[in-house]
């Protein structure tokens, strides 16, 4: 036993084990009888839970030592699966596969019920695929359009000067014949002589009569045939 | 059992948080509708240009005939016409008064701007109007009458020809007026005005020469 006075025991409590009371033994400290008793019960009982015997009831205070060794013993993987349990875990989980792929068999033997459908209540499976799709379309939209908006910008900007086109030219039709239009009288009238210089009656009858002609051609025919001055 | 951390708890400073997914939906929509109108626009300007004439006018576009036989250019050919014959009325009674204001009320038509038609008729009514005074007597107005159509013919025509026509007339009315006169000088005068009666006859030739010329040279 270790003194009160050493300065490695100094912080310690006095008495931190409720099924062992009495002082804390120091780090050298022979173990006493009581604590080689206690040491060699958990190891039988290690070596049962290890071969699969484990008692159907041990000390409680036994039983986080326990659950801590025999994650220790996983972790360093000394621990393995029996056989008939290993080809159990591997055909449930290829018959899972199998059913979400696209039947409903029979769940394996033992266990649980992880799938939808008739005989589990639970909501539709949702692809984790189908979830991240539907997550980033919104992003693919956004990113879609803007670019598209950008390409549209940059050929706004870029594109090159188009050099002006001419005029068209005025469509035309047929000239305006000449009988239609108002021109001079001189080639109808002709030179006037001195006799007939005081027939300006005459003059304007004719003159008249051949612009009442081109008048009503221009006026009464159809626009196909009218023409254009 | 542990306390919970808080959702916003973060150990680089306050949580940023995340956009809810109608946020993002909204955001995408917005930038898919400015990015279809900038294509329109970049489509539209792109090919709106490639179609339209230059000067805006439009190809369909019919030239307004603006010299062709209308309306206006006929009620005024109707007007002077009927004034020549109510003219010619008054003459066969011999009114040559209501004659000279009928073809008086020629010289007041209005005849459409420019039409060549409306000059011939004036002319033709100005060398009409002065025979009228010639036979009245008033042989100082119809120079002046004469000299007025002269001065308002724009081109040569055989209606102008025949206006010099009636002024060599006129000058050969003053002539023999002249030799009337008495005077000591009247047979100088009136030798000196049927020269200039000559002059005018001349002229009128050679507009005629002129205008028969041309018309032969010119295709019809």
């Amino acid at each position: 036993m270790s003194s009160p006075d050493d300065p490695d025991l100094r912080d310690l409590p006095e008495d931190d084990d409720a099924f062992d009371p009495g002082p804390v033994p120091g780090p050298d400290d022979e173990p006493s009888p009581a604590e080689r008793a206690r040491a060699r019960a958990f190891g039988e009982l290690l070596d049962k839970v290890v071969a699969g015997r484990a008692p159907a009831a041990m000390p409680a205070e036994d039983r986080p030592l326990v659950e801590a060794a025999t994650v220790i013993r996983a972790a360093t993987g000394r621990a393995e699966l029996s056989t008939a349990r290993r080809d159990a875990l591997v055909e449930s989980a290829l018959a899972r596969a199998m059913d979400r792929l696209g039947g409903t068999g029979p769940a394996p033997t033992g266990e649980p019920e992880h799938r939808g459908g008739a005989g589990g209540g639970g909501a539709p499976v949702i692809p984790l695929a189908s979830r991240a799709w539907r997550r980033r379309a919104p992003w693919l939209v956004a990113a879609v359009s803007t670019t598209a908006a950008v390409a549209a910008a940059l050929l706004l900007m870029l594109r090159p000067a188009r050099a002006p086109i001419p005029a068209a030219p005025v469509a035309t039709a047929a000239p305006l014949p000449l009988e239609q239009r108002s021109r001079p009288a001189d080639p109808m009238i002709g030179a006037i002589s001195r006799e007939h210089s005081g027939d300006a009656a005459a003059r304007i009858d004719a003159i008249f009569a051949d612009r009442l002609d081109g008048f009503r051609a221009h006026t009464l025919a159809p626009p196909s045939r009218r023409g254009s001055p | 059992m542990k306390p919970s951390r808080p959702a916003t708890a973060s150990r680089h400073g306050p949580p940023r948080p995340r956009p809810s997914a109608s946020f993002v939906a909204v955001l995408a929509l917005g930038l898919a509708v400015l990015a279809l109108g900038a294509t329109g626009l970049a489509v539209t300007s792109c090919t709106a240009d490639a179609d339209k004439p230059a000067s805006g006018q439009r190809v369909t576009q019919l030239p307004d005939p603006g010299d062709a036989i209308d309306e206006r250019l006929m009620l005024s050919l109707s007007l002077a016409k009927n004034f020549h014959h109510i003219a010619k009325v008054y003459m066969t009674d011999g009114n040559l008064d209501e004659a000279t204001a009928a073809v008086q009320q020629i010289l007041s038509i209005d005849f459409p701007p420019g039409a060549p038609e409306g000059e011939d008729v004036r002319l033709d009514a100005h060398a009409m109007l002065a025979k009228l005074l010639v036979a009245r007597g008033k042989l100082e107005d119809a120079m002046t009458v004469v000299d007025r159509g002269i001065a308002s013919a724009s081109r040569d025509s055989f209606f102008l020809a025949n206006l010099h026509t009636v002024k060599g007339e006129v000058y050969e009315a003053q002539a023999a007026v002249a030799l009337d006169d008495g005077a000591p000088d009247a047979e100088a005068r009136a030798r000196e005005l049927r020269h200039t009666a000559i002059t005018a006859y001349t002229r009128s030739n050679e507009i005629n020469e002129a205008l028969q010329k041309r018309l032969v040279e010119e295709p019809r």
